[in-house]
């Protein structure tokens, strides 16, 4: 049965995969505004006192190519960014994932049961953006402090650090259980 | 406004200026050098008589300053002085033309041309008499979106404006409401250029006000100036510029005009094509201004004044190219077209995906409102 709202979604989303978000040592962040657009979440990766990695997630019901656009644009201060479409509606984006691995933007799908599959995997880089990237770094540095985290940088030091390919792998093992495999499978 | 003077002055950008009442006080329009007044047009701004917004009030013959508490059944009432000082302040102050302002009405009903005369047009056609003027005159008209698409309305509104003797002109808004940066509306376009050609076969001058990029696509129909403006809101006319009442709305994101293009780009493109884009930067042409825009720290923000003048200066040299006759032109604007979908089609290959207000999507109506006026010409036997 599909999702009948996108905060119907979104509610799931959180209850299925906080757990792996949490259990992988990353802070999950709800609709910070980044100035040219609200992701529907940010995942974020801290070291030590530092944001290392940030993903983008837009989340839709069906309409991929907006997705898509929105998606792009938080690749400005995001290291990737993934495009999540309710499982069934996952064809019209199926059939259309040239243009995800085109512009390097990760395409999943999820559906009331829980079950999240990524389909095509983002391609991992800095923020295109240095501006854009500082300025969601305060934010994020903000938003984390309310949980108590003292950040120790607050500019874009989070494209620079070592930690980048490691939580990049930990983010692909803990989101999908089978997330490897098609990630090997589609030979990007 | 300083802007608009530097790069008209300095940069030696378009032939002359707009100048508006609600942004210039009208001691600092009185003391603007005669050189810059004579080809300037002081555009009066009557839109909305009772708006006492921004500098309007320092204009003794703005209706809402002469009157305080205007009223709607008070404009008859004052408007033969206030049309009489208005003629007298542009010929005392030597502009190009006497430009005779409009109202804003949000509906059309069956009598507002008629009610335009009462309240407007014929105190100020009384007053050019009366000044003795003779300088050039322009009725200001404000097309709305169905007088353009609609083939009897535009007739009526013709019909309207080619029976006024008096005048020499028409300084023309062609008023498109919509939620995208660009008009996208194929018909609307295509009205237009219509609605200019038709003007211009009955020997009136047309200055088209309040153009984005479309002025390109206008000036096929041989207008004899598009005037370009900087803010967002001064390349598409709407009346809430005007209202006092209007809620503060968030700041614009920053643009920059890409002539290749044909289109403004969201700063939040310029890095991606940076990255994934060889030749980037000539997509946006040469200006005194890219060298500082293009650093990696440049802080993007809507009101930086190298975003306009950069938009002045290459947007002007592309409608300096423009061809003579204007067959040629309209190859020219089609090819113009061709080379921008192409660009848009190799940003999208190497993975760029910008959003409906940086991409072409406006660029495939063009084409359309090309054919359509074509189709128009030959119905004419043009």
């Amino acid at each position: 049965m599909s999702f009948r709202t996108e905060d119907e979604m979104s509610s799931r989303f959180l209850e299925a995969l906080v757990p792996k978000i949490e259990r992988l040592g990353a802070w999950y962040l709800r609709e910070i505004d980044s100035g040219i657009g609200i992701p529907d979440y940010l995942l974020v990766i801290t070291s030590g006192r530092a944001i290392s990695y940030i993903v983008g997630v837009e989340l839709k019901l069906r309409n991929w190519r907006r997705g898509l656009l929105q998606a792009f644009r938080y690749r400005n201060f995001t290291n990737e960014a993934y495009v999540v479409i309710d499982r069934d509606h996952i064809e019209p984006a199926l059939a259309n994932r040239q243009h995800f691995l085109r512009a390097g933007i990760g395409l999943a799908s999820f559906d009331e049961g829980g079950v999240f599959e990524i389909h095509v995997v983002a391609s991992p880089g800095k923020p295109f953006s240095k501006l854009l990237a500082e300025r969601i770094t305060v934010r994020v540095s903000e938003a984390l402090s309310d949980f108590d985290w003292d950040p120790e940088m607050t500019s874009y030091e989070f494209v620079r650090t070592n930690s980048r390919r490691r939580s990049l792998i930990g983010f692909r093992e803990y989101l999908a259980k089978d997330a490897l495999s098609t990630f090997e499978a589609i030979k990007v | 406004m300083r802007w608009n003077i530097d790069s008209f002055q300095s940069d030696q950008v378009g032939d002359g200026l707009i100048i508006s009442p609600l942004n210039c006080k009208a001691e600092r329009v009185e003391a603007l050098p005669v050189g810059i007044r004579r080809c300037s047009i002081f555009d009066p701004q009557f839109y909305l008589p009772k708006s006492q917004k921004g500098k309007l009030a320092t204009y003794p013959f703005f209706p809402a300053t002469r009157c305080e508490g205007l009223a709607t059944s008070d404009l008859e009432k004052i408007m033969e002085h206030c049309a009489e000082e208005c003629v007298r302040f542009q010929v005392d102050s030597d502009f190009e033309y006497v430009v005779i302002p409009t109202r804003y009405l949000d509906a059309l009903p069956s009598n507002y041309l008629q009610q335009l005369d009462e309240q407007i047009v014929n105190p100020f056609l009384e007053a050019v008499r009366a000044v003795g003027s003779d300088k050039p005159v322009l009725l200001t008209v404000i097309a709305k979106a169905i007088q353009v698409t609609d083939s009897d309305q535009r007739d009526a509104l013709l019909n309207w404006i080619t029976g006024k003797d008096d005048i020499d002109g028409v300084y023309l808004i062609l008023e498109n409401a919509r939620l995208t940066k660009q008009i996208k509306d194929a018909d609307f376009l295509a009205g237009a250029l219509k609605i200019i050609h038709a003007l211009k076969l009955n020997d009136l001058r047309v200055v088209v006000g309040y153009n984005s990029t479309e002025g390109i696509l206008y000036s096929i129909a041989g207008p004899d100036a598009v005037a370009m403006g900087c803010f967002e809101n001064l390349r598409a006319f709407s009346s809430r510029r005007f209202d006092t009442t209007r809620i503060h709305s968030r700041s614009p994101q920053p643009r920059l005009y890409s002539p290749k293009l044909l289109q403004w780009i969201e700063y939040a493109y310029i890095e991606a094509l940076r990255e994934r884009y060889s030749g980037w930067e000539s997509l946006f042409g040469e200006s005194p201004y890219t060298s500082l825009m293009f650093r990696p720290d440049f802080a993007w923000n809507s009101r930086r004044p190298e975003l306009y003048r950069h938009y002045f200066f290459v947007f002007s040299d592309q409608v300096r190219t423009l061809a003579d006759p204007l067959s040629e032109r309209q190859r020219q604007v089609e090819a113009m077209v061709d080379e921008a979908l192409g660009f848009f089609d190799t940003i999208q290959q190497a993975g760029i995906y910008p959003d409906e207000d940086s991409d072409g999507s406006h660029l495939p109506p063009w084409i359309g409102a090309m054919e359509n006026y074509n189709r128009h010409l030959k119905e004419l036997g043009l």
